[in-house]
């Protein structure tokens, strides 16, 4: 029922530009020529009738499109990304820069008695953030502050009890405490209580050299502790040169001039040390190049670039008002999946979590 | 098929001595039924001799599945870290475990892509490397190349050129290989076979309580000019006792027992293992260190470094049960899940046959292959 009061929210949203009746109409069309799905359809507004097929073409959808880049990973590599344990020690052990492991917790792990974490915490004398191992979207991260009297979280105290009662959920699949690592000058002014990240998208087409496909910047909003888009945080789009374009909350109804929390210009704006963010992006996809895209978490510190995580099945974050990611280039590399045609089940495919049994948390 | 009942009946003449061959097909039924032996391992363990007892038997690890499989704790998704070599040796060196050091990749996708990147590589290199496919087992393609009078050579004095290498990598490019800088074994060791890099296979085991078991250890010492140990390139077995004292080597994966070194004449019983307890500590520390992974069979060598990790393996199996005896101990069957002639084992986690392609073209998608 919820779901057919939202069909209805988004064929009324739509009415202005096309009836209902030729609305059904395209969303088959455009399933059949496309393969987008009806979701994504409303979603990139396609009832507007201001894009050529050619343009819809170019979008990636995560519930499936005409090209679909993530199948360029292949499933049985999905663990090296989507266990953060596993991606942490991989990073190191390519030389990549990321923030220090300090200690991990969890039933299997270092530390595994409500003791240990106060004996941990009382000799720890630094900022940490502790991870859950198959967290998504920034959900469950703590961002500890270390002072005098103890740990703090967004002016909140945090005592070794509540900290492990907060973990206590994910404590058979572990968690990750790692050093804090902050934003320089420039990005710290922009947004302070989060670790803003650049969101950057590699992919490597087949018989082609590994190539950024987009790139933006994220922002925390409203004290949150994280940037993620989905827990409220702000997209900023990049040009090649890194001069910030649009920024955008989640859904892109509404497009921001200034930070509504510090009121800092966010349009127009220099990113400083830009190359080097491109360039330790795709020195990363080199190292995993047994994967064909991912999308790169990495923080801008006064020390240089860092990589926080990646992503094998990363979130088109701004196709929406930058339109379809795909160039003329890419597209000769990748796979066509007219609809109704069969996926490659030893690659990702739409929804493969949610359909095969191994991959469902 | 027809090879499978040849087999078949060759080892029910190996049989015949001490069950009639309609009797084996009663027994190999009923082990089956009340313990989970596959046939095969029904012969291969010998229980046609009637001198073990149903609690012994069961204490068996079988390849194709038994009363306990400990393999299945290991979930299908997570078995690419020790899998994929190239994985398991950047998952080993961010992990500050020891383990040769790697030196470059090579492949369509790594480091060294042509001729011309590879004699590049090699130039600056005064000293033995290995060269190994980082989707091969069994030490099969594995190069071992020995620097000498300024240039490369195997262990029958061939010279092998940057041309020469390159050539043998073409096959591997798709995949990939790894080259790494040789290391070598200390003391008696590397007295008894100095060819190859003689290894301690030691497995741990996580039993459904969490702790974390040793379970079964033995030294491979490679032999015929072979540089690698592996059986089955021709490795002698060579079992020890709990303070790595050598008791009983055997040939031919396990088929001859012998008491002295074919190629050098040293015995190989009576010795005492250098490092045995150093590998055995390290063994322990680095399955301490992959928690998603329950059971893991890791090659280690002791060296003038101290003992490093070669590699580890997931699907480890033991088939020198038959001449030592059950790897499973009363500690470990409690805790470990049992299973019968009619359970399930679930499709996520690594199950018997899992190389096995389907005969149905609806089922054949191995997507962890």
């Amino acid at each position: 029922m919820h779901s057919f009061s939202k069909w209805l929210r988004l064929m009324k949203k739509a009415a202005p530009y096309k009836n209902v009746f030729l609305q059904i109409i395209d969303v088959i069309l455009t399933k059949i020529r496309v393969n987008i799905s009806p979701s994504e359809y409303y979603f990139y507004q396609f009832y507007k009738g201001d894009k050529t097929w050619e343009e819809k073409e170019r979008y990636v959808c995560l519930d499936g499109s005409l090209y679909w880049p993530y199948d360029l990973n292949r499933l049985k590599y999905n663990v090296t990304f989507t266990n953060k344990y596993v991606q942490k020690h991989l990073l190191t052990g390519f030389g990549l820069p990321t923030p220090k492991l300090i200690t991990t917790i969890g039933h299997l792990f270092e530390i595994k008695t409500p003791q240990e974490m106060r004996d941990f915490l009382s000799s720890c004398r630094r900022d940490i953030v502790c991870k859950p191992v198959s967290s998504m979207g920034g959900h469950d991260v703590l961002v500890l502050d270390r002072r005098e009297e103890g740990y703090f979280m967004g002016g909140e105290e945090y005592s070794p009890e509540k900290i492990w009662q907060r973990m206590a959920p994910h404590m058979k699949k572990g968690i990750l405490v790692e050093e804090k690592v902050s934003n320089n000058d420039q990005l710290h002014a922009l947004y302070p209580y989060s670790l803003n990240c650049f969101r950057v998208v590699t992919i490597k087409p087949q018989n082609q050299a590994c190539k950024i496909l987009t790139w933006g910047l994220k922002l925390g909003r409203g004290k949150s502790v994280v940037d993620n888009v989905g827990a409220g945080g702000i997209y900023i789009m990049l040009d090649e040169n890194g001069r910030s374009l649009i920024a955008c909350p989640k859904g892109y109804e509404e497009e921001f001039t200034h930070h509504p929390d510090t009121g800092v210009p966010l349009v127009g704006i220099q990113i400083q040390g830009c190359e080097a963010i491109r360039a330790l992006a795709l020195e990363a996809s080199r190292k995993f190049g047994f994967l064909g895209t991912i999308g790169w978490d990495i923080g801008m510190t006064e020390e240089g670039p860092v990589i926080i995580e990646g992503n094998n099945l990363w979130g088109p974050m701004d196709q929406k008002v930058k339109g379809g990611y795909l160039t003329e280039d890419v597209i000769r590399g990748l796979r066509r999946h007219p609809f109704l045609s069969r996926w490659d089940r030893k690659r990702m495919f739409p929804r493969f979590y949610k359909k095969m049994k191994a991959f469902r948390n | 098929m027809q090879n499978k009942i040849k087999k078949m009946l060759s080892w029910m003449r190996t049989a015949k001595p001490y069950r009639n061959p309609v009797f084996q097909i009663f027994d190999v039924i009923w082990h089956k039924l009340k313990i989970n032996t596959h046939p095969s391992d029904y012969y291969r363990f010998e229980f046609y001799r009637r001198d073990k007892s149903w609690e012994e038997k069961r204490r068996y690890i079988g390849y194709l599945g038994s009363y306990y499989w400990p393999y299945e704790s290991i979930l299908l998704k997570d078995q690419i870290v020790l899998s994929n070599k190239y994985i398991n040796k950047h998952i080993l060196l961010g992990m500050g475990l020891p383990t040769p050091e790697l030196l470059t990749t090579v492949g369509k996708e790594y480091d060294v892509r042509s001729c011309e990147d590879l004699k590049n590589s090699l130039g600056p290199w005064n000293f033995d490397i290995v060269i190994k496919p980082i989707s091969s087992t069994g030490g099969t393609n594995v190069i071992v190349l020995i620097w000498k009078n300024g240039r490369f050579q195997d262990s029958k004095g061939g010279v092998w050129t940057a041309e020469l290498i390159w050539e043998r990598l073409i096959p591997h490019l798709e995949t990939g290989c790894l080259i790494e800088r040789r290391v070598f074994n200390v003391g008696q060791t590397h007295k008894i076979y100095s060819s190859a890099l003689n290894t301690f296979r030691v497995a741990t085991i996580r039993t459904n309580d969490g702790n974390l078991h040793v379970s079964d250890y033995y030294m491979r010492i490679g032999c015929g000019g072979s540089h690698v140990d592996n059986i089955h390139s021709g490795g002698i077995q060579v079992f020890l006792d709990d303070k790595g004292v050598a008791t009983q080597a055997f040939e031919d994966n396990c088929s001859r027992s012998i008491t002295h070194h074919p190629d050098t004449g040293l015995p190989l019983t009576g010795f005492q293992a250098d490092g045995f307890e150093q590998s055995i500590a390290l063994a322990r520390r680095a399955s301490q260190k992959f928690p998603m992974l329950g059971t893991i069979g890791w090659d280690i060598a002791f060296t003038d470094q101290g003992p490093v990790i070669i590699e580890g393996n997931t699907l480890w199996f033991a088939e020198h049960q038959r001449v030592t005896g059950p790897i499973i101990t009363e500690e470990l069957a409690k805790g470990l899940k049992k299973w019968n002639a009619f359970s399930r084992y679930p499709k996520d986690r690594i199950f018997p046959r899992l190389q096995k392609i389907s005969r149905w073209p609806w089922r054949r998608t191995r997507w962890w292959a």
